[in-house]
C-alpha cells in the first residue's frame, strides 16, 4: 500500500485520522499529554524558533492536528490560523482554543491541505509541522503551491518532518545490525517507520530527505531554501565507546546526513 | 633559540591591552649572574605569576623566582578578548565525550570556583584592571549553532549545573540587535577584565609579596641533574642563571621549546581586530546595554566584547598552525580581513567602521583540548601548565594556585580535579604534525563554512 508506484496514489482519508491518533501516535503527544496541552514538544518547539512569528503576523498552520500551535502563534499576538482536514483534529483545537482565555483573533477550519479556503497573498508565515510526510509527492506540489499563492511576498513557509528518509533507507540497518549484535535486536523491526508507532507503517507515504525537500521547495518557487537537520536528544547512559560513535553519527558530516531524524526547512516566497 | 636583541622592541604595539598598560610600568630588570633560589618559575603570563604569588603566600620563606622572556603579560595573558568565563574545555559535550560526566561536571565546578575566585581576589585587592560583571552569550546563527548550543543546554541541565539556559530568538535580540542571532546559549557567572592590566597588577602583589621578576630573560636552556646534591635545575639565561630546587613551567603555548613538553600541545595562531570607539549612536543601534561577552556556537568560534571606552574588539574565528610549533607573531591579512567582515554581517549598523588595531597571539592546544597540568616525568619538584586553550582569564589564575599545591606537594581539592596530572594524547612530532594540526582545522573550517552558507540567521524573510 504505501510503496505502491501508482501514478496518482490514492489520498490517506481524513477518517484516518482520529483522537486516538492524535492523542497517541502523533508527534508531541507525551508533552501535549502530559501538559494538558500546555508546552510545545521538544521539536515543534526548535520548529517555531526559525518561525520567527512575531505579533500582528498572520499565521496558517496547515494541519494543525491538537491545536497548540495555532494556540501558540495566538499567545505571540500574531492572528492564528489552523485547518486541519481531519474533523478529530479541528474539534480538538477547538477545545484547546476554548479553554484560552485571552485566544485572540483566530480561526479554525476543516479543509484540505490541496484547496486552501483562503484569498491570495494573505499570510506572513505557513507552517507545516509534521504534515509533508503524510501528503503523496503530487499533494505535496498542489499543497506547496496554495501555500505559495496565500503567501504574501516576502512571506515563508516553515517545515518541520520526521523521519529523515535516508536515515531509514541507509543508516537503519546498520543501528539496526549494530542493536541486534548488542543483543537488542527485538526492539528493532525490519521496517524501521514501526520503530515506536506502527501506525506511522500506513501514514507516512512521503518520507523527506535533506535533497528531497529542498528539491520540491525549489519547484515549487520557494526561493532562500534553508534545510538542516536534527535529533531529539538521547541520553542514554553507555560506554564512551559508544557516545563517541553516537556523537559523530550526529555531529560529523557526512553521518549526520544519515543519521539525524528529523529534517527542517524554510523557503520565501520573494515575489 | 631566539635571542635577546630585536625581540621585545616593539611590544607595546602587540595589542590594545598591552599599549594602555604601558603608561607607567616600569620594567623588571633582566637576570644578570648567577641566582639561587627554592623555586623557579619560568613564564610570566598570568599563570606563571600567579603560581609565584601563591607558592610565596603558603611558604613566605621560599624565595621564588620568576623568568619572563620579554615582558609579563606578553603573550596570551596581555592579548586575549579578558573574559571570565566558567568554562574549562571548549564545550560540555566534548568533555563529556572524552572524560566522561563526572569528569565534566568536576571540570565546571572548577571553573566556577576560578571565576569566583578571581573575582574576590579582583576586589579585595583592589587591582585596578576594568573589571566589570556581565553575562556571557554563546550565541547560535545557524540551525546546526542552535543545535549545538541548545545541546549544551541539555547537557547543563543533566548534569545539574546551575546558571546555564537557553534564550530564544527574540530574547536574544532584545538584548543584542544582531540580525543574525536565533537564539543563544546564557551563563550568568562571567565578567571582562582588561587583560594585560590584570596581569601587571597581580604583578605588583606578586613582587609586595617578595617574588623576584626578572624580565627580558628567556630561560634558553633548562637542564635538570637528579644525581646532583643540592640545586638540582638550572635554567641558563643570555646574561646569567638561575638554580633551584623546584620549578614551575607556565608558558602554555611557548611549551614546545622543552622537548618534554613538545608532545603534550601545539601552539595555535588567533587574531584579533579592534574598531575606533563605536558613538552613542552606533552603541544604542546595538542595544548591548548590558555589555555582556559574545561568542558564538561555531567550531572556531568569535570571541568579541566592548571595551571600557566602547572599541568592539572581536577575536577567534580562526585558528592557526605553522610547522615547527612556531609562536612568533603572524599577521595573517586574510584572517583579520574575515573579522572585518564578520563584523559587517553581525552589526550591520557597523558597516565599514575603522579597525584601529588587529593583533594576533598563540594559544596552546591539547589534542583533546582540555588543558592539562601535571609534573614532568613523575617528579613532584617539576610541574607545568600547558592546554589553556579558552580566552579565559580566571582559568589561568587559578591554574597558578593549582600548580602551586601541586608543587608544594598539597593535596587539595583543586589537585584532584581531572585534568591535573592527567595523561594527554601525543601530538606526532614534525613533519606529521603541521599535515595532521592543520588538517583537523581545515575540517573544522569547512564544518562552520558548510553550515554558514545557508545563510546566517532567518535571514529567508530579510530582504537584502
Amino acid at each position: 500500500m504505501t510503496n505502491q508506484q501508482a501514478p496518482q496514489q490514492t489520498p490517506i482519508p481524513p477518517d484516518r485520522y482520529d483522537e486516538a491518533y492524535f492523542l497517541t501516535a502523533c508527534e508531541g503527544y507525551e508533552e501535549f499529554i502530559q501538559s494538558e496541552g500546555e508546552h510545545l514538544s521538544r521539536r515543534l518547539k526548535q520548529a517555531f524558533e526559525f518561525a520567527d512569528v512575531e505579533r500582528g503576523m498572520r499565521v496558517l498552520d496547515l494541519g494543525c492536528g491538537r491545536g497548540e500551535i495555532v494556540r501558540h502563534v495566538a499567545r505571540l499576538g500574531a492572528h492564528s490560523f489552523g485547518i486541519d482536514y481531519s474533523w478529530a483534529a479541528v474539534t480538538l483545537s477547538r477545545r484547546i482554543m476554548e479553554r484560552e482565555p485571552s485566544a485572540g483573533a483566530h480561526g479554525l477550519a476543516q479543509s484540505d491541505a490541496k484547496r486552501l479556503p483562503f484569498r491570495d497573498n494573505v499570510f506572513d508565515r505557513v507552517l507545516l509541522f509534521d504534515v509533508v510526510e503524510h501528503l503523496h509527492p503530487w499533494e505535496l506540489d498542489i499543497c506547496l503551491g496554495e501555500v505559495r499563492r496565500t503567501l504574501k511576498p516576502g512571506g515563508q513557509v516553515v517545515i518541520h518532518t520526521a523521519p529523515n528518509r535516508w536515515y531509514d533507507v541507509y543508516a537503519y540497518p546498520i543501528v539496526r545490525q549494530v542493536r541486534r549484535l548488542m543483543g537488542q535486536g527485538d526492539r528493532y523491526p525490519a521496517n524501521p517507520r514501526a520503530l515506536n508507532v506502527t501506525i506511522n507503517t500506513e501514514v507516512h507515504v512521503n518520507e523527506q530527505d535533506i535533497l528531497r525537500l529542498r528539491r520540491v521547495l525549489s519547484k515549487n518557487g520557494f526561493s532562500r531554501v534553508k534545510v538542516w537537520l536534527d535529533t531529539p536528544p538521547q541520553h542514554r547512559a553507555e560506554s564512551t565507546l559508544m557516545s563517541m560513535l553516537r556523537h559523530i553519527a550526529f555531529n560529523w558530516i557526512p553521518f549526520a546526513w544519515f543519521f539525524e531524524r528529523e529534517v527542517f526547512a524554510i523557503g520565501a516566497k520573494l515575489d | 633559540m631566539r635571542t635577546l636583541a630585536g625581540t621585545f622592541a616593539d611590544y607595546r604595539a602587540r595589542s590594545f591591552w598591552l599599549e594602555q598598560a604601558t603608561a607607567g610600568y616600569v620594567e623588571s630588570p633582566a637576570l644578570e649572574g648567577v641566582v639561587r633560589a627554592d623555586v623557579l618559575v619560568i613564564g610570566g603570563g598570568l599563570t606563571g605569576i600567579s603560581a609565584a604569588y601563591h607558592v610565596k603566600l603558603a611558604e613566605p620563606s621560599l624565595r621564588i623566582v620568576l623568568l619572563e622572556s620579554e615582558v609579563t603579560g606578553y603573550g596570551a595573558s596581555g592579548r586575549s578578548v579578558g573574559f571570565i568565563v566558567p568554562l574549562v574545555s571548549p564545550s560540555l559535550s566534548l568533555a563529556t565525550t572524552r572524560f566522561g560526566a563526572q569528569q565534566a561536571r568536576e571540570a565546571r565546578r572548577y571553573a566556577e570556583r576560578a571565576c569566583a575566585y578571581l573575582v574576590e581576589t579582583i576586589e579585595r585587592r583592589r587591582l585596578d584592571c576594568n573589571y566589570e560583571a556581565c553575562d556571557y552569550l554563546c550565541v547560535a546563527r545557524t540551525p546546526t549553532e542552535s543545535k549545538r548550543a541548545q545541546q549544551e543546554v541539555a547537557l547543563a541541565r543533566r548534569l545539574d549545573i546551575e546558571g546555564v539556559e537557553w534564550l530564544p530568538a527574540r530574547a536574544v535580540r532584545d538584548q543584542i540587535d544582531s540580525p543574525t542571532y536565533v537564539g543563544a546559549l546564557r551563563e550568568s557567572q562571567a565578567g571582562l577584565i582588561n587583560p594585560a592590566r590584570l596581569v601587571r597588577e597581580f604583578k605588583r602583589i606578586a613582587i609586595a609579596r617578595g617574588v623576584e621578576i626578572y624580565e627580558h630573560s628567556p630561560a634558553i636552556n633548562l637542564q635538570f641533574d637528579p644525581t646532583r646534591s643540592g640545586r638540582v635545575i638550572r635554567a641558563q639565561t643570555p646574561r646569567g642563571a638561575v638554580e633551584s630546587d623546584r620549578c614551575v613551567i607556565a608558558t602554555n603555548a611557548y611549551s614546545a621549546q622543552f622537548a618534554a613538553l613538545r608532545a603534550r600541545q601545539c601552539p595555535l595562531h588567533t587574531y584579533a581586530v579592534l574598531t575606533e570607539p563605536l558613538t552613542p549612536a552606533q552603541l544604542s543601534s546595538l542595544g548591548w546595554q548590558a555589555r555582556q561577552a559574545l561568542s558564538d556556537a561555531r567550531l572556531l568560534p568569535h570571541y568579541y566584547r566592548l571595551t571600557s571606552d566602547n572599541r568592539l574588539l572581536v577575536t577567534g574565528g580562526n585558528a592557526r598552525y605553522f610547522p615547527g610549533n612556531q609562536t612568533a607573531i603572524n599577521h595573517d591579512t586574510q584572517a583579520f580581513e574575515d573579522l572585518a567582515i564578520f563584523i559587517d554581517q553581525t552589526f550591520p549598523s557597523l558597516r565599514g567602521i575603522a579597525i584601529s588595531q588587529r593583533w594576533s597571539w598563540v594559544v596552546s592546544a591539547t589534542a583533546d583540548l582540555a588543558p592539562a597540568l601535571g609534573m614532568l616525568g613523575n617528579n613532584p619538584h617539576i610541574v607545568y601548565s600547558l592546554g589553556n586553550l579558552e580566552h579565559n582569564s580566571a582559568l589561568s589564575h587559578l591554574n597558578g594556585r593549582t600548580l602551586s599545591d601541586l608543587l608544594l606537594e598539597r593535596k587539595t581539592d583543586l589537585t584532584d580535579v581531572f585534568f591535573v596530572k592527567r595523561a594527554t594524547i601525543p601530538l606526532p612530532p614534525e613533519p606529521a604534525r603541521a599535515p595532521l594540526v592543520n588538517s583537523v582545522l581545515s575540517l573544522l573550517r569547512a564544518r562552520d563554512t558548510l553550515d554558514e552558507r545557508q545563510g546566517l540567521g532567518n535571514r529567508a524573510i530579510r530582504r537584502a
